[in-house]
């Protein structure tokens, strides 16, 4: 059972390693982590200079202590020099009893003060040699007071008795112990600097040591960083080069599909200008026909008129009519045919010159309905002269046209400034509004699509494609047409059209209109009496 | 209207056999213009006018003194060949009178780009087409010094 238990766990740890051995097979899967590699330079950069610190500061103590334990030499033999002086001046007087031999001994005593006050500066307190230090001090004062009391005793006249404390031994003895404690305080010092020297020693060897691991770990440190640099650099470069390629067959495909939807708009353009070359071609084919059979029926009616009866007579008037009707609604396809097909550069047009050549050709009808025509400054805008023309010419036509016949029609026709639907090129709003009989919202869709009438053809003329074109017209502009209306309070079709561009102006300063509209003449055409 | 006028030859292109009819109708019936005759396409004017194919008889197919000339013919319509006329210099003076169904603009500027007297949209009733002969008449005939033969 054990077999068993341990079978899948080798299983289960073989699939591990694999997939280790895949992640290492694939560099650029395995990221830097450029954190910890900082973290160890800065960490491996403290403990060195932690190291080279502590070995200066080592250096440092030890030059120190050789120096203190130089002068602690110096000042512990001219303190033994001064003592022997004393020793040797008071010898000098006994024997003579010659006060000059004093003076070496008085000229010590200042000098052995010096001495042990440099001594105590030295040794500082707490130190071992502090004890011999105390020691030494105290001997050298008794010296100076068993050599005081022995000249005290000759200078009195009592000679013997300096002699016996001379040579009861105590200022020997006191010389000796002397002597004793300073070969104690040079020992020590000995002691002290051979144990520095072993210490600085050590601490060289240790410097050495951290000098040439720290050298191994720059060299080490450099080198991880080249080959990191070089890997980093490898990456990218295979990062970038695999980015390129992303982008090419993005761009490929970008292409491929730019080149699909050119193919299918170019198909629609031309699927959409065969219909409407069929369109004018039907339609002008349409008329030829028509023209003869509206001429022979002329000619019949005129040739044998009267040769036919009175319903014969009736017939041929009806089918010319129809006939001119026919043709009539032929005409209309292939105006509304030709808006699009027609390709004409885009000029500058002047709009109230437009709206004038218009009423002149309206002329007779704005006389027989005796019609009001204001229009207010005008500017120019931008398109196609003959087609503009059209589309004013229509929407007048029908403002006359759709007005109650006991209702003196007025038109009214104003311009403010907007922008095109894309909301930036600079249009003019162009407002026709009329008194007529108005319309029923919801046929205001259908009245702008060919051949829809909402009257009956005897109350109102017309082949109902006249709105169409209109439509198509300011469409082909890149404007719109839209109409605002109710039944009985008549109806303003409001038309957008691009203005003049900036580049494209008029050779004649165009006025603008927000400065000088209140200088410019209303017109009003009244029907002229006749 | 006394027919006392010099005779002035008219030309008149058209393929439309109806049409050559109601114009010829109406010619007669205008009772100003009395010679016309008549081709059914491009090729067959400019033969008529060079005197080659079926209209080599220098005496009976003259050089006219004015083209009526419809635009839409088969073989070679009438831009073709009043482009080929006014290329000529030995035709290049005879007037030619667009007389088409076409009203398109640039039917109607290319006409008389190519150098057409006149552009006229064929009239809808015969009554019309008998109004406009009789003007044509009047006005080539009456007013119009035409450029002779053999100028």
């Amino acid at each position: 059972m054990p077999e068993q238990a341990i079978a899948p766990g080798d299983e289960s740890t073989l699939p591990a390693g694999e997939q280790k051995s895949l992640d290492t097979g694939r560099p650029d899967v395995k990221p830097i982590n450029w954190q910890a590699i900082i973290a160890i330079v800065i960490a491996a950069l403290l403990i060195n200079s932690a190291v080279a610190f502590e070995a200066i500061r080592s250096y440092g103590e030890v030059a120190q202590n050789r120096t203190v334990s130089q002068e602690t030499d110096t000042a512990v033999l001219s303190l033994l020099a001064a003592v022997q002086n004393a020793e040797s001046g008071r010898r000098g007087f006994l024997l003579t009893l010659d006060e000059a031999y004093l003076e070496p001994y008085q000229s010590s005593t200042s000098l052995q003060d010096r001495a042990l006050g440099v001594l105590d500066e030295l040794i500082p307190v707490g130190n071992e040699r502090r004890e011999h230090l105390d020691r030494l001090h105290e001997l050298v004062l008794a010296k100076r007071i068993e050599i005081d009391q022995t000249i005290s005793l000759a200078r009195s006249g009592q000679m013997s008795e300096a002699l016996v404390l001379v040579r009861a031994g105590n200022g020997d003895q006191l010389m000796n112990d002397i002597r004793e404690q300073i070969r104690a305080i040079e020992e020590r010092g000995l002691q002290t600097l051979s144990r520095l020297n072993e210490e600085l020693g050590k601490t060289n060897a240790k410097a050495l040591l951290t000098l040439a691991l720290s050298l191994l770990f720059s060299l080490v440190l450099v080198l991880a960083f080249a080959w990191l640099l070089r890997r980093f650099h490898t990456e990218s470069r295979e990062h970038a080069l695999r980015l390129e390629a992303a982008n090419d067959e993005l761009e490929d495909k970008v292409a491929a599909r730019t080149a699909e939807l050119n193919s299918f708009s170019k198909e629609l353009e031309r699927s959409n200008r065969e219909l409407q070359d069929f369109a004018y071609v039907a339609s002008h084919d349409l008329q030829e026909p028509l023209r003869k059979i509206r001429a022979f029926g002329d000619r019949l009616a005129v040739k044998y008129g009267d040769a036919l009866a009175g319903t014969g007579s009736d017939y041929i008037r009806r089918m010319q009519a129809a006939a001119e009707r026919m043709a009539a609604l032929i005409d209309a396809l292939l105006t509304y045919s030709r808006v699009s097909t027609t390709i004409q550069e885009f000029e500058p047009v002047e709009l109230e010159t437009v709206v004038s050549d218009v009423l002149e050709d309206l002329e007779v009808r704005i006389n027989d309905r005796n019609a009001q025509i204001d229009y207010k400054y005008l500017p120019p805008v931008y398109g196609v002269p003959v087609q503009l023309r059209q589309l004013m010419q229509n929407l007048i036509g029908n403002a006359l046209k759709f007005v109650d016949t006991d209702v003196r029609p007025h038109v009214s026709i104003s311009a403010t400034t907007t922008y095109l639907e894309d909301g930036e090129t600079p249009a003019v709003e162009l407002r026709v509004k009329d008194n007529g009989i108005g319309i029923d919202e919801v046929f205001i869709d259908r009245i702008f699509a060919p051949f829809q009438r909402l009257h009956q053809r005897g109350i109102y003329e017309g082949t109902g494609i006249g709105l169409a074109i209109c439509r198509r017209i300011a469409e082909r502009h890149g404007g719109s047409i839209e109409l605002e209306s109710r039944p009985g309070e008549g109806a303003t079709f409001i038309v957008t059209l691009p203005a003049v561009p900036a580049d494209d102006q008029l050779s004649e300063g165009e006025p603008d209109e927000h400065e000088t509209v209140a200088d410019l003449p209303d017109h009003s055409v009244e029907p002229t009496k006749s | 209207m006394p027919n006392t006028r010099k005779a002035v030859r008219i030309l008149m292109a058209d393929d439309d056999e109806d049409d050559r009819e109601l114009c010829r109708d109406a010619i007669e019936e205008s009772r100003v213009l009395n010679t016309v005759d008549f081709v059914t396409d491009g090729i067959e004017l400019l033969d008529y006018l060079h005197n080659r194919g079926d209209f080599t008889d220098k005496e009976k197919y003259l050089r006219p003194d004015l083209i009526l000339l419809d635009l839409n013919m088969p073989r070679m319509d009438g831009r073709e060949a009043l482009k080929e006329i006014k290329a000529d210099p030995a035709l290049r003076r005879i007037p030619v009178v667009i007389l088409t169904t076409s009203k398109a603009e640039e039917d109607l500027l290319s006409g008389y780009d190519l150098g057409a007297a006149s552009y006229i949209t064929k009239p809808v009733t015969f009554t019309e087409l008998v109004g406009l002969m009789r003007a044509l008449g009047n006005y080539w005939v009456e007013f119009v010094t035409l450029p002779g033969s053999d100028h």
